[in-house]
């Protein structure tokens, strides 16, 4: 039977980094190929020796696919192609290629600022990297190979990011990266065909969760802001340069032209000119009331933030800044808030995941007062909020998907064991399909059962029909006869005729002959009526003639009869019959073996 | 072992044995193991520095409610503390070894099941193993172990085997010595060769075959370190097997064969055999190539034009040439070409321009460099742009003159052809592209194009949005300046303007290179000043640098938010202390004859720290008038390097930081207060 295996390098069981191997009619693919933020070393990649030792990815993997530019997806890929070595096709949408590039290039800069590390891509590897990458469309479907087609879905969560649709003949599996099945400020929601894959691979973050409406978290991050500001506060955000920053920035900006505020915003880096320039690109790529108000005003279109120069850290009264990175490991952020934290009017509000060892992991802890370089402390006074924007589906969400998919087993990636484990049974229960959860390095192996699309000649199916019985109705198999014939990558049902017409073959008589020795103290031709008589009456309903030129014939089998050369009482019976007859040829074979009645005249 | 940490690390065992699966961080425990590892690493003894890893361990291995995250961090750690053989003694004796690495102990506790406890039971095991204690007693259930459902229990159990037996290596790695095989070693060996043989074959049905993939690796290990005898006699046990597969032509086994036979290098055959049938495989490719047999008529259908083939076969020439770089199929062949090209004129040298088919060949490389060039994908004029830079960049000699002269000129006719495709790349609106023809226009019109271009070239440095091409904006004044031999620094005021701007650029990696620029004026002029040797000119020096605003440049570099820069500015600003104050701790002599130098300087010092003020600068920018010693002195510089040259998460990034952070994060977990923790750890970023 054939299979479709499934073995996370990243993300089986745990939200790090997501590499997710699928094999699918002798295919073998790589979805996403994420890094974790967490580590300093070679950990943060997949390790792609368990794949192949000497890192000869090409030969084995027959195309890579991003879900979407965030670095838990896309953050490993040119340590892969470039580092380990991958010359192979690299799937992503338009957006993602764009923007994907922007941000390695900013967490590169971070990285080797941050430790002088030279075990790590450079710009050149990231160019050279997305030299590889193939753009895909929306509902395009894309011929890999001859065998191998993918097609994209839009998947919400972040611009551009998509769900993508994996088939191999007959076999399917679809692979959702992270998604958002409602809608929120600037990206519409997820959505697929009803293609029932063999295997849903579905992200499962907020597995059990029914979250609020991201607007409330909006509303409240609003709030915040507002009220730090009213009461002569300063705001730091630190973020990364894309993503977050973008959506934070356009609900500032309304909320700013709403309220007629005037406290000034400022964005700390240039980066974000070019991610403001794509969003303004890939407008299409936002949601319906971002497009229909595109018209009249460009939401990408910033009044009220203006660029960051560092004197401004010092000026009196109220802002909001925007600083790199988002960690509060280094740079800018870093040192904006060494200013600001003695200020209890002030506040830091920390939109995203921090991981350990960062000054963010530590104050979102509740740390007050930090170590910092020579011995000197900093006691933190300041505000400390996080706020998470994160889109993905909840639990009401996946069920959702999974009803608009209709899968046909259904695997969890990219969550919790716990949660997943509960998701699990709930899926189980409700839609009667199996739904696997495979740990990191686990292969799940789900057998398929593909159907082959066979043509039938319409002739066959009018002799078929003219035999009587009921019209051909897909929903009641049947048996059909004919012959098969395999022609430049499709089967074809025919009558044999036809398959020796178009095949131009001349048909072949087969007929099997064998001898069977009989005990039979008679003449020759007395032996041969006594075959008759007792074939006439063993075998009713067939016709039997015994020949003048001393065979007895049944159907097409000829009988005829010798004397033994040493004993004329053993006769030598010689058979022959035509393949189509085999089975009443060796059903005489056997009947004559046991001899002839003694009653017989 | 840190002070302080050995006071943590008690409570912080308490937090983690109690701690379920609530912990802060997915990576603070294998940060712990790191930790531990250095330290064992360093030769300190772990369990005498911290006995309360002792009540931890027993604590976690008992508790039947233990979470299975931690009891793999656990196992491995007691592997590591068992790698040393007192300790393995004492943990031997209080049962915990034998408890612990019995895969019957996690079987009847149902956790066997969770590749998380296999994973920290094979690891655990494999650090043990340091000394031949019990190394055979091991062996069975790490031969099981190989065809683990699990990739990584596989993996391990794989490398722990290679281990041992390399452990058994009946040669010492310092020389040839024949070492003594105990018992237990030939035992060792003797099962693993056993297994392999067994193991290895054509495999009937897919349990077989992922056993197969799994020794296939694991000999694709060993044969990779063993030494000859031993590698004889693996290979001696393998080759039939190994025989059979290859004929067998299971292609699930193709790649993890390949890996066992290929050795990656040596070459099957001779270099110029090779790149003789890939220049065919290519003629074919491009139709250029008939043969008359009719067989190969089907062959040649389907290989000319393939893009798939081409791209290899540039590859195969690419490497052949030995050079291991790197390469969507067009695009792809097209780079390769470049790269092709590029390695084979560097080592074919003579181009001869009298030679009427080089000139033909020359025309068309012409036509296809101008045609790509204005290519709708960024991808193929990015790589056009890389090639000419490559071609700049390359001498190649002429045959019929002897004078070398850059290959684009020799290739391409020069500045006349290249010069305005470059030009026009510097509008491109894709910024990999605007870099990388300003990185060629550095390297290829070095000699016939110098100033008329730093106009342009200063206004994308103001004005370009990408990082990409303001870099190599830089570099290209760099690579100018550098190649200037003229005694008097370039006479323009482009220095002080790009100095200026690169110092402050939004991309720290502008600023860095915006030093470097500054180093190559400090360079120069000292190096001037030096061969004259008068005091006089010491003062010139000064003054012209702060003319050309390399002081300023430094300055600012120093107190900048991005350590790189300030490392650099730092290092810099030492070196300029040396030269200028030899013997640093006061000559009063030279400081006063640079007096002039001193008031720009103080001037510049008052400007610079004003408008980024930062500790240790007030100290100079109150004073009216002080030497140029005096005020390099006052900056600190010595201590500003040694915190700058470590790395800028080094206090948090610290074991002391980890074990308070795993202690913070338990409290606020336990309070439950307005953090909403769960979420933070789920937060993609």
């Amino acid at each position: 039977m054939p299979e479709i295996k499934v073995t996370p390098l990243g993300a089986g069981q745990d939200v790090g980094r997501s590499c997710i191997l699928v094999s699918i009619g002798g295919k073998n693919i790589m979805l996403d190929c994420g890094m974790h933020m967490g580590y300093n070393d070679d950990r943060r990649f997949p390790d792609f020796s368990y794949i192949t030792q000497n890192g000869r990815l090409t030969d084995f993997l027959d195309c890579v696919i991003i879900s979407h530019f965030h670095l838990d997806h896309c953050g490993a890929l040119p340590y892969m192609s470039e580092m380990v070595g991958y010359d192979g096709p690299i799937y992503m949408t338009h957006p993602t290629k764009a923007i994907c590039p922007i941000l390695l290039e900013d967490f590169r800069k971070i990285t080797v600022d941050k430790k002088g590390e030279t075990n790590f891509f450079t710009s050149q590897m990231i160019k050279d990297c997305m030299k590889k990458v193939i753009p895909l469309n929306l509902h395009q479907t894309v011929q890999v190979d001859d065998e191998l087609e993918i097609k994209a879905y839009y998947a919400g969560h972040v611009l551009g990011a998509a769900m993508v649709h994996i088939k191999v003949g007959s076999e399917s599996v679809v692979y959702t990266g992270d998604y958002n099945m409602t809608p929120d400020r600037h990206l519409g929601a997820a959505w697929i065909d009803k293609c029932r894959p063999d295997i849903l691979i579905s992200e499962s973050t907020y597995a059990t969760t029914i979250r609020d409406s991201k607007r409330c978290r909006e509303r409240d991050f609003l709030k915040k802001v507002h009220e730090s500001i009213e009461r002569g506060g300063k705001v730091l955000i630190p973020v990364f340069a894309l993503g977050r920053a973008q959506e934070l920035c356009i609900l500032l900006e309304t909320f700013w032209e709403r309220m007629n505020l005037k406290a000034p915003i400022y964005f700390s880096t240039g980066l974000t000119e070019k991610a403001n320039h794509y969003y303004k690109l890939f407008i299409t790529w936002t949601n319906q009331k971002i497009r229909k108000t595109f018209v009249q005003r460009n939401m990408f279109e910033f009044k009220h933030i203006k660029a960051f120069d560092r004197s401004y850290a010092d000026n009196p009264g109220p802002m909001v800044v925007f600083a790199t990175p988002g960690m509060l490991h280094a740079g800018q952020s870093l040192q904006i808030f060494k200013k600001w934290a003695g200020n209890e009017k002030n506040m830091v509000i920390m939109p995203g995941y921090c991981v350990q060892g960062t000054i963010g992991h530590k104050i979102l802890n509740g740390q007050r007062k930090l170590e910092m370089e020579g011995r000197a402390t900093l006691d933190v006074k300041l505000q400390v909020e996080y706020m998470s924007f994160s889109a993905h589906a909840d639990a009401k969400g996946i069920m959702q998907l999974i009803r608009m998919a209709e899968p046909r087993n259904m695997l969890l990636v990219h969550g919790e064991a716990v949660k997943m484990e509960f998701l699990k049974g709930k899926i189980e229960q409700e839609f009667s399909i199996d739904c696997y959860m495979p740990a990191n390095g686990e292969t799940t192996t789900v057998t398929t059962n593909p159907s082959v699309p066979v043509d039938i000649s319409l002739n066959l199916l009018k002799r078929e029909m003219a035999l009587g019985g009921p019209l051909p109705d897909p929903k009641k198999p049947r048996t059909m006869h004919g012959t098969l014939i395999m022609k430049e990558n499709s089967l074809k049902l025919v009558s044999s005729e036809q398959a020796l017409k178009e095949l131009g073959l001349n048909e072949h008589q087969l007929r099997f002959t064998c001898h069977v020795q009989l005990q039979d103290p008679h003449s020759d031709a007395d032996t041969l009526h006594r075959i008759y008589t007792h074939l006439k009456s063993v075998l009713k309903g067939y016709t039997i003639q015994h020949l003048p030129d001393g065979t007895v014939i049944v159907e097409s089998i000829v009988i005829k009869v010798s004397s033994s050369t040493e004993d004329s009482n053993t006769k030598v019976l010689l058979l022959s019959w035509s393949y189509q007859d085999e089975d009443l040829g060796s059903f005489l074979s056997s009947l004559l073996k046991k001899g002839l009645p003694s009653g017989i005249c | 072992m840190d002070r302080e940490c050995v006071s943590l690390l008690p409570r912080v065992c308490e937090v983690l044995a109690a701690s379920g699966s609530s912990l802060p961080d997915d990576t603070i425990l294998e940060k712990l193991l790191d930790w531990f590892t250095a330290l064992t690493e360093a030769g300190e003894s772990l369990l005498e520095a911290c006995p309360c890893l002792l009540e931890f361990i027993s604590a976690v291995i008992h508790d039947t409610a233990s979470a299975p995250g931690v009891l793999s961090f656990t196992l491995r750690l007691i592997g590591l503390l068992a790698a040393a053989e007192d300790a393995f003694r004492i943990l031997k004796e209080s049962l915990v070894l034998d408890l612990v690495f019995s895969c019957k102990h996690w079987q009847e506790l149902g956790l066997w099941e969770d590749p998380c406890i296999r994973i920290g039971w094979i690891q655990g095991l494999r650090t043990t193993l340091q000394h031949p204690n019990g190394l055979s007693f091991f062996i069975q259930p790490l031969l099981q172990l190989q065809t683990d459902t699990s990739l990584f229990v596989a993996s391990a159990a794989n490398q722990m085997l290679a281990h041992v037996l390399l452990f058994c290596q009946p040669v010492s790695s310092v020389g040839s010595e024949p070492m003594e095989i105990n018992q237990d070693c030939t035992a060792v060996v003797d099962a693993i060769s056993e297994y392999l043989k067994r193991a290895l074959g054509v495999p009937k049905g897919s349990t077989q075959l992922h056993q197969c993939q799994q020794t296939l690796r694991l000999l694709a290990l060993l044969l990779g370190q063993t030494k000859p005898p031993l590698r004889d006699k693996l290979l001696q046990t393998v080759t039939a097997s190994l025989e059979e597969m290859v004929a067998a032509d299971c292609c699930e086994l193709t790649l993890p064969l390949m890996d066992v036979i290929l050795d990656p290098d040596c070459l099957p055959c001779a270099p110029d055999l090779i790149v003789s049938g890939i220049l065919s495989l290519l003629r074919i490719c491009s139709g250029d190539s008939f043969s008359s047999s009719a067989g190969c008529s089907e062959v040649f259908r389907n290989v000319i034009g393939s893009g798939k083939v081409q791209k290899c076969a540039l590859e195969a020439l690419t490497a052949v040439s030995n050079s291991p770089d790197d390469c969507v199929i067009v695009f792809q062949v097209l780079h390769k070409s470049y790269q092709a090209l590029v390695k084979w004129m560097s080592v074919s040298c003579a181009i001869d321009l009298h030679n009427k088919s080089h000139c033909l060949c020359l025309l068309d490389l012409i036509q296809v460099v101008k045609k790509r060039a204005c290519d709708m994908r960024w991808e193929v004029r990015d790589s056009t742009m890389e090639f000419l830079g490559h071609l700049g960049a390359m001498h190649v000699c002429q045959a019929s003159a002897e004078q070398a002269c850059d290959a684009s000129e020799a290739l391409l006719g020069g500045c006349c052809c290249t010069t305005p495709l470059l030009r026009e790349a510097l509008q491109d609106p894709e910024s990999y592209v605007r870099a990388s023809a300003i990185k060629a226009l550095a390297q290829t019109v070095m000699h016939s194009w110098q100033e008329g271009a730093a106009p342009t070239q200063e206004q994308i440095l103001s004005q370009d949005t990408e990082g990409f091409a303001r870099r190599a904006v830089v570099k290209f004044f760099i690579a100018w300046f550098s190649s200037h031999s003229s005694h008097t620094p370039p006479s323009s005021p482009s220095v002080r303007s790009v100095l200026s701007r690169g110092s402050a650029d939004l991309d720290w990696e502008v600023k860095v290179h915006t030093l470097e620029l500054a180093e190559l004026l400090l360079d120069k002029a000292f190096l001037e000043s030096r061969t004259q040797e008068a005091e006089s000119d010491l003062v010139e020096v000064l003054n012209s640098l702060v003319e050309q605003g390399v002081i300023s440049a430094l300055l600012s570099g120093l107190v900048d938010c991005d350590r790189p820069v300030a490392l650099k500015a730092c290092r810099l600003l030492i070196t300029l202390r040396v030269t200028v104050c030899p013997a640093s701790q006061g000559d009063p002599d030279v400081c006063a004859a640079t007096a002039n130098a001193e008031r720009d300087l103080n001037a510049l010092n008052a400007t610079s720290f004003e408008d980024h003020s930062e500790e240790g600068a007030s100290a100079v920018s109150h004073c009216e008038h002080v030497s140029v010693c005096e005020a390099l002195g006052s900056l600190g510089l010595d201590e500003r390097l040694e915190i700058l040259s470590r790395s800028s998460d080094h206090v948090h990034n610290s074991p002391l930081s980890l074990l308070q952070d795993i202690l913070t994060a338990s409290t606020s977990h336990t309070h439950a207060n307005t953090q909403p923790g769960q979420e933070v750890i789920v937060d993609c970023y």
